[in-house]
Formats: C-alpha cells, sequence, structure tokens
C-alpha cells in the first residue's frame, strides 16, 4: 500500500520512470520495428534460402555452390576480388591524397582540397552514367582523342571490372582521404621529433611513426571500402559486369527466382555482417588516441619555380577531372533527346527538359515521389533514431548492446539484400505489415529507405548525446523541471545538430537511393533513380540528366547546410 | 532550510553494496561534507537525497518531509554539479533564470532576482553572455547563482571545484562559505579532499567502501580519530602498532615492536581501546606531533631517515621506524642534507600521542 507524506505525496513507490520495467515499455515501438523491419525480413530471406515449394530443401544451395555451373560461385569470386582490388586502388589513391594535400604547402593546394570531397556529392547511379559518358567506349574523351588525332579507333575505353574499379576508387577513395588526413591532420608533430631526437632517420620515422599512427584509420577505411564495393550494384550494372552477387540477387529476382534471391542475399549478408563484427571488434581495440594535444602540422613548402608551376597545373588538371562527371551531366541535361550520336560533345541544346520537369505531370512524379519517400523515412528515422539515441546513451539496461546491434546491422546490408529481404517478408500479410501484402505497394519503399538510413540518423544523434554533459539533465530536474520539460527544452535542443546532420544525410541518401528502390518500386512509387535509369535505357539522356541534376543540386545544398549545422554546434560545444 | 534526515539508508547494485547504513541528522542551517575516496558511496549518497537515485531500503526525510522516492523536480533542491552542467544552448541569464520560469515567477520578477543572484557571485551583468565565453571559475559560480536562485530548501554540491584550478579553488571555496553564512542554507557537500572539508564544515561524516567511518567536527575527526582509516586519511598520522606495558592513572606506557617505549595519556584515544597490560594497541602520530629528540630522554622513537625536503615553513622527514613509515614535520628547523640514511631520533611529547585500537 502507498502511504502519503505530510505533503500528500505518495512513498514507498518508485517513480514510474525508475522502474526497471520502464524502458522497455517506452523502448517497445523501437523494438517492434527493429524485429519487424530487419529480423523478421533477415529471417525470411534465411528461411526462404531452404524452402523449395513449401518442403525443406537444401537444392537451392547446392545450386548456388554447385561445381558444374560455376555461375554462383564465379560471380562469389569475382565481388570478392573486385572489393580487394577496390581496397587497393582506394587506399593507394586516398593515402596518396592526404599526403599530398597535409603535407605539402603548393599553389592550388587549397582549392583541390575543396574539391577533393566531391565525389561523395555523386549520387551513385548517375555519377555511373557520367563515367560511361566520359570514359566509356562512346564516351566524350576516347571520342575526342579519336578525332583529335584523326584514329581510326578509340585509343581507349572503359569497359567491364576495369570500368567498375575505376567508377569505385573514384567514388570511394574518400573513404581513405578523410580519415587519414584528418589522422594526419591531429597527429602530434612532437612525436616525430621526439624519434627524430631519438636517432631515427627521415624514413625510420615515416615507417615507424607516423604509419603505425595510421593504421586504425586506414584499416577501418580498408573494411568499409570492402564492404561498399561487396555490395555495389550499379557500377557492375552500367559496366555490364553480370557475373557479381549484387548482379545474380537482381537477375534471380527479375527471372521470378525468389528462392535463389533469398539464397544469394543471405550469402552476401552473412558476408557483410562478417565485416561488420571485424569492424566493431577493430574499433573496440583501436585506441591510438594521442595523449597530448596536437600541435599544429608543418607542411613543406613547395620552393623550386619549375615544381610550383607543375604544381599548380597538376591541381587543376586534377580539379577539372574531380568535376568532370558533374560537368558532364550538366552539360547532357541541356541536350536535345535522340539528336546526340556519334559526334564528340551533344549537338543540339534546349532548357526544354528543365521546363518539363516541372511542367509535364509524367515527368515531375517521379521528384515528388522521391521527395515524399524521403521524408517519411525521415520522419521515422529522426523519432525511432532519437528515442533510441537517448535511451541507449543515457540509461544502462539489459538488452542495451543488442539494440544498438540491430540498428546498426542494416547499416552494413547491401541494398540488394535489404530490398530481397522486404520482399521475401511482405509478400505475404504479416503483423508486421498490419495484415496487408506491401510488395507492389507504395509503402513499401518508405519502409526500405527507413531501414537502410535509420543507422545514420541514430549513429549521429548518439554521437551527439555522448558529447553532451548528462548532468544538464539533472541539473534541469534538480530546479524542478518535469521529464517532458526537460528532454524539449535542454536534452533535444543540446543535440539538434547531431539530429538534423543525421537527418539531411538520410534524407540526402533516400534521394539518390537506386539499389533498393530497382527491387521495390512500382509505377506509383517510382522514384528518381529509377526514372533516371529508364529514361537513359530509352535513349531520353537530356531528361535522365535532367533529373541527375537536380538530385546533385539537392544534394549539394542539403549537404552544405549539414557541414553548417556542424560548424556551429562544434563551435558552441564546451 | 530544513533538517535532512536519512534512517538506514543503503543503496545496493546486484551483488556491489554502495552505500551500507547510512545514517545521520543535518541540522538546519549546518554546512555538512561527505568525504571519502573516489568510489566511497559519497555521491551515491549526495545522488540519493537529491532524488537522482533511489536508496535500496531506509529512509530519507527533510524535516518531517519524507521524499525517499519522490522524484528530483519536486524536492526543492539546488544542486551544483562537478562539471558545472550548464545548458550550454542557453545565455547566462536564461541558465540562471531557468528555475523560476519553471516556478512561474513573473518576468520582472525573474529579471530582478537573476540580477541580484548574479551580484552575489560578482557576475554582475553577464546576463547575455554565453556559457562558452566565460572561464571555468565563472562558469562554476554561475551554477552557484542557478542553484541559490531558486532559495532552495537545501543546496547539494557534488564536488564543485575539482575542476578548477590550485588558485582559483581556493578562492571559490571561501566564496562558497561566504554565501552559505549569508544565506544560512542547509549545505551539503560532497569532496575527496580532506583539507577542502576541514576549511568548509560544521560537520564531516567519512565514508569508506560504503561505509560510515566517523562523524564530527573537523576538530574531532582531526584530533580524535575514530579509527586507522579516518587518522591516515585526515590527519596523516603514522599509525604503529604496539603492546600495552603498563598504566599509571592517567597515562599508559606502549612498547612499540622494534622496542621503544612510549607513554602518553589515556584520554587521547579512539572509543574502544583496551589498555589492559599486554593488549594490543595503536599508536598514531601526526607528522606535527613529533619533535627533534634534542635533550629529551624519554618517548624517543628512533629510525633511518629515507627522504628529507626543506619547503621554506618546514623540514620534512620519512623515517624508517622498523618497517613502518613515520612521516615528521618540523617548522623553523633546518634539515641537515648528510642524514639520509643515517639513524635519527625523534621525541613526542607525552599529550601528543594517539591511541587507537590494536590490530589482530
Amino acid at each position: 500500500m502507498d502511504s502519503l507524506n505530510v505533503r500528500g505525496q505518495k512513498v514507498r513507490k518508485l517513480p514510474i520512470s525508475s522502474r526497471p520495467w520502464f524502458i522497455y515499455v517506452v523502448l517497445l515501438p523501437v523494438f517492434f520495428v527493429l524485429l519487424g523491419y530487419v529480423v523478421y525480413p533477415l529471417i525470411s530471406i534465411f528461411k526462404d534460402g531452404f524452402f523449395v515449394d513449401g518442403h525443406f530443401s537444401l537444392d537451392l544451395y547446392r545450386r548456388f555452390f554447385n561445381t558444374s555451373s560455376m555461375t554462383n560461385i564465379e560471380a562469389t569470386w569475382n565481388s570478392f576480388y573486385i572489393s580487394v582490388l577496390s581496397v587497393i586502388t582506394c587506399g593507394i589513391v586516398g593515402v596518396a591524397m592526404a599526403f599530398l594535400l597535409e603535407s605539402f604547402e603548393f599553389p592550388g593546394r587549397r582549392m583541390l582540397k575543396a574539391f577533393a570531397v566531391i565525389p561523395m556529392a555523386l549520387p551513385s547511379l548517375i555519377g555511373a552514367f557520367s563515367f560511361d559518358f566520359l570514359y566509356g567506349e562512346s564516351g566524350i574523351i576516347p571520342r575526342g582523342l579519336k578525332v583529335i588525332f584523326g584514329l581510326a579507333e578509340v585509343p581507349f575505353y572503359l569497359d567491364g571490372i576495369a570500368g567498375v574499379l575505376m567508377m569505385h576508387t573514384f567514388t570511394m577513395y574518400t573513404y581513405f582521404y578523410l580519415p587519414v588526413s584528418a589522422a594526419l591532420r591531429n597527429a602530434d608533430t612532437s612525436l616525430e621529433e621526439a624519434a627524430n631526437g631519438l636517432g631515427c632517420t627521415k624514413w625510420q620515422v615515416f615507417w615507424k611513426v607516423r604509419l603505425p599512427m595510421l593504421t586504425p584509420s586506414i584499416v577501418a577505411a580498408s573494411m568499409l571500402v570492402f564492404m561498399i564495393s561487396m555490395a555495389s550494384y550499379t557500377a557492375p550494372l552500367i559496366y555490364g559486369v553480370d557475373r557479381t552477387l549484387t548482379m545474380q540477387i537482381v537477375i534471380s529476382r527479375t527471372n521470378g527466382d525468389l528462392g535463389m534471391a533469398s539464397c544469394q542475399s543471405t550469402i552476401l549478408a552473412l558476408i557483410s555482417i562478417f565485416f561488420l563484427v571485424l569492424m566493431r571488434i577493430y574499433e573496440g581495440r583501436r585506441n591510438y588516441a594521442s595523449v597530448s594535444k596536437g600541435t599544429a602540422v608543418h607542411r613543406k613548402e613547395v620552393k623550386n619555380k619549375a615544381a610550383r608551376v607543375v604544381a599548380i597545373i597538376a591541381s587543376f588538371a586534377a580539379v577539372l577531372f574531380l568535376m568532370l562527371p558533374i560537368l558532364t551531366i550538366i552539360l547532357i541535361s541541356f541536350s536535345a533527346n535522340g539528336k546526340w550520336t556519334t559526334q564528340v560533345l551533344p549537338p543540339v541544346y534546349t532548357i526544354d527538359h528543365y521546363i518539363e520537369l516541372f511542367s509535364n505531370p509524367k515527368i515531375l512524379a517521379p521528384i515528388r515521389n522521391s521527395l515524399i519517400m524521403s521524408t517519411a523515412a525521415t520522419i521515422g528515422n529522426v523519432i525511432f533514431g532519437v528515442i533510441a539515441a537517448y535511451f541507449i546513451s543515457r540509461r544502462k539496461f539489459r538488452g542495451r548492446g543488442i539494440v544498438d546491434k540491430l540498428i546498426m546491422l542494416p547499416w552494413s546490408l547491401p541494398g540488394t539484400v535489404v530490398g530481397i529481404s522486404l520482399i521475401a517478408a511482405f509478400n505475404v500479410p504479416t503483423i508486421f505489415s498490419f495484415g496487408q501484402v506491401w510488395v507492389g505497394t507504395f509503402v513499401i519503399l518508405p519502409i526500405a529507405y527507413f531501414v537502410r538510413h535509420l543507422p545514420l540518423v541514430y549513429r549521429s544523434t548518439y554521437a551527439a548525446f555522448e558529447q553532451t554533459d548528462g548532468s544538464c539533465e539533472e541539473a534541469a530536474r534538480g530546479l524542478g523541471a518535469g521529464w517532458f520539460y526537460t528532454f524539449g527544452k535542454i536534452v533535444l535542443p543540446m543535440v539538434a545538430g547531431g539530429i538534423a546532420s543525421g537527418a539531411i544525410l538520410g534524407f540526402v541518401q533516400g534521394i539518390g537511393e537506386f539499389v533498393a528502390s530497382i527491387l521495390l518500386y512500382t509505377p506509383s512509387s517510382m522514384p528518381i533513380s529509377v526514372a533516371i535509369n529508364n529514361q537513359m535505357y530509352s535513349f531520353r539522356f537530356g531528361t535522365a540528366c535532367a533529373y541527375g541534376t537536380l538530385q546533385i543540386v539537392l544534394v549539394a545544398v542539403l549537404l552544405l547546410i549539414s557541414e553548417k549545422i556542424k560548424g556551429d554546434s562544434n563551435a558552441s560545444a564546451m | 532550510m530544513a533538517d535532512v534526515i536519512l534512517s538506514h539508508v543503503k543503496k545496493v547494485y546486484g551483488k556491489f553494496t554502495a552505500v551500507a547504513d547510512a545514517d545521520f541528522h543535518i541540522r538546519s542551517g549546518e554546512f555538512f561534507t561527505l568525504l571519502g575516496p573516489s568510489g566511497c558511496g559519497k555521491t551515491t549518497t549526495l545522488r540519493m537525497i537529491a532524488g537522482f537515485s533511489f536508496p535500496s531500503g531506509g529512509q530519507i526525510r527533510f524535516d518531517d518531509w519524507d521524499v525517499t522516492t519522490l522524484s528530483p523536480d519536486k524536492r526543492d533542491i539546488g544542486m551544483v554539479f562537478q562539471n558545472y552542467a550548464l545548458f550550454p544552448h542557453l545565455t547566462i541569464g536564461e541558465n540562471v533564470a531557468f528555475g523560476l520560469k519553471i516556478r512561474k515567477v513573473a518576468k520582472d520578477e525573474q529579471r530582478r532576482r537573476v540580477a541580484a543572484a548574479l551580484e552575489k557571485v560578482h557576475l554582475g551583468g553577464y546576463e547575455n553572455r554565453k556559457v562558452q565565453e566565460i572561464s571555468g571559475g565563472q562558469q562554476q559560480r554561475v551554477a552557484l547563482a542557478r542553484a541559490l536562485v531558486i532559495e532552495p530548501t537545501i543546496l547539494l554540491l557534488d564536488e564543485p571545484l575539482s575542476n578548477l584550478d590550485a588558485k582559483l579553488r581556493d578562492d571559490t571555496r571561501s566564496e562558497i562559505k561566504r554565501l552559505q553564512r549569508e544565506l544560512g542554507i542547509t549545505t551539503i557537500y560532497v569532496t575527496h579532499d580532506q583539507a577542502e572539508a576541514m576549511a568548509v564544515s560544521d560537520r564531516i561524516l567519512i565514508m569508506k567502501e560504503g561505509v560510515t567511518q566517523q562523524l564530527g567536527t573537523p576538530y574531532e575527526v582531526y584530533y580524535k580519530p575514530e579509527n586507522r582509516f579516518v587518522a591516515e586519511f585526515i590527519g596523516k598520522h603514522t599509525v604503529l602498532p604496539a603492546v600495552v606495558e603498563k598504566t599509571e592513572g592517567e597515562h599508559c606506557t606502549v612498547r612499540l615492536k622494534e622496542g621503544s617505549v612510549l607513554t602518553g595519556l589515556k584520554q587521547n584515544s579512539a572509543s574502544g581501546v583496551s589498555f589492559r597490560p599486554g593488549d594490543a594497541i595503536c599508536v598514531a602520530l601526526r607528522p606535527e606531533c613529533v619533535e627533534p629528540a634534542a635533550q629529551h630522554q624519554n618517548n624517543l622513537l628512533t629510525g633511518r631517515v629515507i627522504h628529507s625536503e626543506f619547503t621554506g615553513m618546514s623540514a620534512n622527514y620519512l623515517l624508517d621506524v622498523a618497517g613502518n613509515t613515520l612521516k615528521a614535520t618540523f617548522v623553523n628547523h633546518m634539515p641537515d642534507p648528510q642524514s639520509i640514511g643515517k639513524s635519527y631520533s625523534v621525541h613526542v611529547p607525552v599529550e601528543r600521542v594517539y591511541f587507537l585500537k590494536g590490530e589482530a
């Protein structure tokens, strides 16, 4: 029985929010969502891989590992070695760029540094197409060279696995470049001076001090690039490399063999999860945080006159190379459809595609779809991401680690796997789809975006919670504010920057999403990327590139806003 | 203002007992300190008084108001945190006004009271500054103003000085004491720094591993430690095991392990010490209790000099007395730099010998 104290308040009963079960009740919606849209779909593909016509069977796996028809084994092997090669090429380019831009001072350095991250703003599909426009067999550069030098054939072109590797290197070298240059910037130069003082030569300092300090970022980046390469679908699609796991999954699905697609997806998912676990273990172990505050890095100034001229020319060339894909898309967006055949550059220009974009309802629909679906997914991400991040960061409870891992799981899953698993899960009515069949309806795509981008919002918000002071919440409670007031006026505003930048990132990904979309879209929910793909295949390059330009502008503006927010919240962090 | 009464309060996390049996009565207007090394349960105790965590057993009352399981926002407390916990997205004025806003104080009244509170901590006119623009010491004073402006029943301070540098720490310490005396507010202060505790407190509760060791005025815990832990922690006593030789009236003579004999007064002892001849006993000596042997013939201790240093105000020696390290501090004394490794004798005046219970 509760008794009352002298002020008529109940005593001998803990406040509801302090009871052990409270947290689980609050997190119930999060559990439901994770169970329904992450765990259950994965179980579905796993299960579907073992059932043929409703009977348990190992047939699908027998077919996968069949040595007489090597398709799947070859695809797995290709995916694997393309990924390994991508890690190597991205690593060389990214680390070299980082050293170049952080260790030397030369004319053009700041410009090159500003443009080095441009590939990040390039949505995957439009990026892949622009590469084909530039360096493909009928691409601008090969044809241009042919015309300039009066050759009979184009001197080179990118195709097949080489094309995929080039594409991967261009879009993913930043995963090495950014962490390595950050590590170089924050490196404590006094360590190198100490090594020097202890009698190390310059080379010894490099090999024994500098490189080991970079190892954590390089290893982490390698695993990340490996995972993303394994998941890559657009590059193999554009360069016609059918024998990769992702391509095979989509091909199986297109052929109506959902069982095989499930089996292939399961294997790809297992590989991805294996690498996620590996990465988490490695991240947990690495601990090279410098004990002292880094002193400013001294960049070596290039003084030789000839070298300075070379440097500035090379910088301009590099910036041009980095910008070419975007410039190409913009150029083609102004070209008339169907007029560009064998010429080096499109011959006829028009602004009709842009007018169409906003006047023709059929052309406008995909833009509207993408905006609506990304917005819906982002709202869901913010609600669930913030709730989960708050409780996981601020409270200790049993199962905290599992919830964290489940939320992060889709981050490691390839878009194809997410797509196939949602199909496998929701082509029948379930309680998670409220008794409806979701495949073939509008809702399944926002669900896919939600699942894929929840980790981004969650991580970003979680990091913001970890960086802010938990006792501020207690201070507010102590001053007499109730839980909800404190949450709204103190807790949320303190992490608003983290939420916003995560939400923007998720939204941007939604706008550019192609891989899961191509598997799940219906005519009523066709997003921009699928529309681009369809327009390209009907040779309406101008329209496709107008969509692409719009995508790039949206992405660039949103990323700039996010940078601004980050800058502001860094400035106000204590 | 209120009394704060803890009756048999304990806090258990699984198998770990953070606070065993906190049972004390803090008087209205008192400056009360919870003192102990980290992990002793002092902060846990404070957090239970504040309502940030709830006791596994026992009762907490403010006067006759049972607040044991009341959430913190209903307790009418003012709390100052170790890391200030100022709201980074609000100005200094908004920070201080936060509690008043919650209490729906009128805007004009708010402005007046915020200004007065900032004035009191010597930060008048800082209302529109951002939290990030002011120094750590100033932030701590804003936190103090924010806690006091709501005129709370009790003021709770959780290691408020530990993030400040040495000079600021002394200034802020006297500032806190001055404010407390002016307002006469019941104050509970948590610290691990015994000098800080001695300087500000009316009474000190010393804790170790969740268990109360001693409760008393600074004078009591310094001069009359109840056990070895308090003796070593507060007065930096050297504790030497001994055996009772004989008692004569007020005097008791004990023999130390290595053979020297010390005589002291029976009244200078912790409670429960047995003076039966042959019983084990401990002698506790503060560094400033011993003096150079000079012409003295009795109450002598002899040891090998391990270390000597001169700080200006005093000369400090470390002597190895039969395996125990005796700290000795002499004022107006010039140490002999040649003494290290040599034998050195010190004299302990009879009235400065302190007895603790013998250890098995």
